[in-house]
């Protein structure tokens, strides 16, 4: 299939990271917060425009975040990662454009008002299975697991687990089919419903 | 496949001399790995060697100082017609002597300059596959780089393996702290 663009985006290889794999790219521009922090596996594409930021300090307090990016990952173009604690995207993880994960937010327990020194709430641990699919704008959120070769929906909000081989959508997102190995198609709803 | 590894204390020496001229010299099928202010020197050198070693194509490590400039474009085919004159051997090493900054390049690889050495400082190692597979370090000791080539060199030479040191085209900056220098 023919492309055509009025500018194809240029391709680098960021010295720095903990690991970059064998034959992964990044699309430039692209903003990388902490890199020795951040492993990404080989065969990985990283469209132009991401930010990859693994926060080590806010004021006086203090992260130890890791992010890993598994082997044959493809993530598209303004692709949002946020990570204080661990991120991890296991392999063949596809991210459609403006999506978003991020493992913390900005305290809010006691009222303050809020500038770039208020720290970050306790980080919860955020992975997206191999072969998961994220869609186009969605959003993932502290303490999810999103299942092996789950399907989350454009513009979804996922603030709790989501099963393997299920599709997910809506804001907070819900699961509305799941696939039945035994019968070898979709069934409406969780696949605790069946 | 040629893997670069870098342990680093210190993130503006790195983004200073080792990460531009490591920039330089990487292909795209290269794999990249640093490990920043490691608890253990030589449990990151042995991590490092150890993902590397996981690669069937794996043809060569490099193990690079923070503070080391690879002054030269064809590092890496250099690299690739050492391994293959010399099979033997199982690690080589730049060449050091000089004044700060001591430059240790000559710009034509000579095979001929080529000498086998007892050990070698650890500003610059190049490991064959067979290094990176078998060799690993004592993570329980405070190791400086320097330590690590030594050591690293030791379990080659008693494997009946040989060690060289020759002109690579490098640069290393003696104004510039070494890993560890800081700590």
């Amino acid at each position: 299939m023919a492309i055509l663009e009025s500018s194809p985006p240029s391709f680098s290889r960021p010295v720095g990271l903990a690991t970059l794999g064998c034959d992964s790219h990044f699309a430039e521009p692209f903003r990388i917060g902490s890199p020795h922090r951040i492993h990404i596996g080989r065969d990985v594409w990283i469209g132009p425009r991401a930010h990859l930021s693994a926060v080590e300090e806010i004021g006086d307090n203090h992260y130890e975040p890791t992010i890993r990016i598994g082997d044959g990952c493809h993530i598209a173009e303004d692709f949002i990662l946020h990570c204080a604690g661990e991120v991890d995207l296991g392999s063949r993880v596809l991210i459609a454009a403006r999506a978003y994960v991020g493992d913390s937010f900005r305290e809010y327990e006691n009222w303050r008002e809020h500038r770039g020194d208020t720290p970050y709430a306790e980080a919860k641990p955020i992975k997206i299975q191999d072969g998961a699919f994220i869609g186009v704008g969605a959003a993932v959120l502290p303490g999810v697991t999103i299942g092996e070769g789950a399907i989350i929906a454009a513009n979804a909000v996922v603030t709790r687990t989501v099963p393997p081989r299920s599709v997910a959508l809506g804001n907070p997102a819900r699961v509305i089919r799941s696939w039945d190995k035994k019968a070898g198609r979709w069934i409406a709803g969780p696949a605790g419903n069946r | 496949m040629i893997a670069f590894c870098c342990v680093s204390d210190d993130h503006e020496v790195f983004y200073k001399r080792a990460a531009p001229a490591i920039q330089t010299v990487i292909e795209s099928d290269s794999l990249l790995m640093r490990r920043h202010l490691p608890s253990s020197l030589a449990g990151a050198v042995n991590e490092m060697l150890t993902r590397a070693a996981e690669h069937d194509d794996l043809e060569g490590v490099v193990l690079v100082d923070q503070g080391l400039d690879i002054g030269v474009a064809d590092f890496l085919p250099r690299v690739l017609t050492l391994r293959e004159e010399h099979r033997s051997t199982a690690i080589f090493a730049a060449r050091r002597g000089g004044a700060a900054p001591e430059v240790l390049a000559t710009p034509a690889l000579s095979t001929a300059s080529t000498t086998e050495a007892e050990a070698i400082d650890g500003s610059l190692l190049v490991l064959s596959p067979w290094a990176a597979r078998e060799l690993r370090l004592d993570p329980r000791l405070e190791l400086s780089l320097d330590d690590c080539a030594v050591d690293l060199c030791r379990q080659a030479r008693d494997a009946r393996r040989q060690v060289a040191v020759l002109d690579f085209g490098v640069a290393f900056d003696t104004d510039i702290p070494t890993y560890g220098a800081a700590l």
